[in-house]
């Protein structure tokens, strides 16, 4: 079950960068969200059931709900719908998304080790990868958010690897999605689109005191 | 032998009956009453009849190219088993040549388009040539993982053992019959990568280059994409039936449904691809299939998740 859970997490970040819709963008956020969930209730069930409680209900709420809530409405009040430029662009990025795979898979498979959940390891850095690309490939700074909310999702990931073990990294996981809800309200809903009018990354380089 | 000669005929009666399943359904959608079931063999028969009118300009590699097209898919065709049935041609590392039969069959179809010097027949031959290139890699990574998988490099041996799966090993199978599914659209043409039935040359891709041809040679042409269409649903249905129920009862009609079902709800519902969309479409199939051999690697190299 927990490999159907993965594949399909490494199916949304495959259709990730060939999306062109930002709204498309925030659903497979959320999705990645809601099959965290599934993950972490399949993997710490053995977790004592505060902790439990914990970490299911802040997946649940933060990254399956708060953070696409909060992307959808900043689509709204920015009006900005589509990623910059298509076609080859998409092509572009899904062919570097491609060799971050076989990087991921070959640098899994390298460090193979019984102590260590490869297939855990090589899908967190996957989602990593996938994230940086979309953060280079893209102009708008909302594709360049998505991107850096896939590579949270990789960091979280990750921890529920070695989470049974060491529960403290998932709690320093929750810590980042925290952080990047508050960044989105910040910077999105307060901050960016009343002092700059723009959704164009390079034209933060004009930005002066 | 009795066993090879019903794998043929039962190949001959999935590559004749799938082309009826997508009229049908297609016309059932539309809520027309549509062709008869077998109107697409009828229409073959015609014009195997009629004798064929060739372009001065054209040369020999335009008159080779449909018996080359045909003769290819037809020998790829008999190597492809229907469940635990052996078919009729089979070799230890047959996969490779299947790939390369088709891949033939293609090669062939876009030379004969550039041998007529049309302008229409040229662009469609380039934009076949660049959709092969990026979904030939889809067709031998996912071959690759049934055999993989199943420690055999012929057809007739991996659908042979495939039988004690566990769930894990079931998943990636079934991903791969899923891939093998998306590779038979863009193999045979169909939405939403090409439009069978568009009757505009900027747009078309397959349809453009058999432009020039008629009578015998373009009956032969519909043929081999009958032929090669039944390699890859019945590939997909193969792989369905080694992860759930392996018997030919279920594979053969189980790759006519499926197949049939799955091009006629998708032409009936959604229109095709813009031309610049198409190459992003045809590299997400073969991301697919590089994620399922990756996955299917990492099971086999005793990676376990608990």
């Amino acid at each position: 079950m927990i490999l159907a859970l993965l594949i399909l997490y490494v199916v949304t970040l495959i259709y990730l960068p060939i999306t062109e819709r930002f709204r498309n963008h925030t659903s497979l956020i959320a999705l990645q969200g809601w099959i965290l969930l599934g993950i972490a209730l399949l993997r710490l069930h053995s977790l004592e059931g505060l902790e439990l409680a914990f970490i299911i209900v802040e997946t649940l709420v933060f990254k399956a709900l708060v953070v696409p809530a909060i992307l959808l409405r900043v689509i709204r009040k920015t009006k900005i719908n589509r990623v910059s430029g298509s076609g080859s662009s998409q092509f572009n990025s899904l062919l570097l998304s491609l060799c971050a795979l076989g990087v991921s898979c070959w640098i899994a498979s390298a460090m193979a080790d019984e102590r260590i959940d490869m297939i855990f390891f090589g899908v967190a850095l996957y989602a990593l990868l996938s994230g940086l690309v979309m953060i280079v490939v893209r102009r708008r700074v909302f594709a360049h958010l998505v991107g850096f909310l896939a590579i949270e999702n990789g960091v979280f990931l990750f921890s529920m690897a070695i989470g049974v073990e060491m529960p403290m990294m998932i709690n320093m996981a929750i810590m980042l999605d925290i952080l990047i809800s508050i960044l989105l309200l910040g910077i999105f809903l307060r901050k960016l689109d009343n002092s700059i009018h723009t959704d164009d990354a390079d034209a933060l380089t004009t930005v002066k005191d | 032998m009795l066993a090879r000669i019903l794998n043929t005929l039962l190949m001959l009666a999935v590559a004749v009956s799938i082309t009826g399943v997508i009229n049908r359904t297609r016309a059932v959608l539309a809520g027309r009453k549509g062709l008869r079931f077998f109107q697409h063999l009828f229409d073959a028969k015609v014009l195997l009849g009629k004798g064929a009118v060739y372009s001065p300009t054209t040369g020999i590699l335009f008159r080779l190219a449909p018996c080359v097209c045909l003769a290819s898919s037809l020998a790829a065709f008999l190597f492809i088993p229907v469940a635990d049935l052996d078919p009729l041609l089979s070799f230890d590392g047959d996969v490779v040549m299947v790939a390369y039969l088709l891949a033939l069959s293609r090669v062939s179809l876009i030379l004969a388009a550039l041998d007529t010097g049309s302008s229409f027949e040229g662009m469609g031959a380039s934009r076949e040539a660049l959709y092969g290139a990026l979904i030939e890699p889809a067709i031998m990574l996912s071959m690759a993982t049934l055999a993989m998988l199943s420690g055999y490099t012929s057809l007739a041996d991996i659908f042979s053992t495939a039988r004690s799966l566990d769930v894990n090993l079931t998943i990636v199978v079934l991903l791969a019959a899923y891939v093998f599914l998306k590779i038979m659209f863009v193999e045979a043409g169909r939405v939403p990568v090409d439009d069978p039935r568009t009757h505009l040359e900027l747009t078309m891709i397959h349809e453009v280059m058999c432009l020039d041809y008629s009578g015998i040679d373009l009956a032969m042409i519909q043929i081999a994409g009958w032929l090669k269409t039944a390699v890859f649903a019945m590939i997909a249905a193969d792989a369905v039936a080694a992860a759930v129920c392996f018997d030919w009862l279920l594979a053969a009609p189980l790759a006519v449904v499926v197949a049939g079902l799955s091009v006629g709800i998708t032409e009936s519902m959604r229109a095709r691809n813009k031309l610049s969309r198409n190459s992003t479409y045809i590299l997400t199939v073969t991301a697919m299939s590089a994620l399922i051999f990756l996955v299917g690697y990492l099971l086999l190299q005793n990676i376990e998740i608990v």
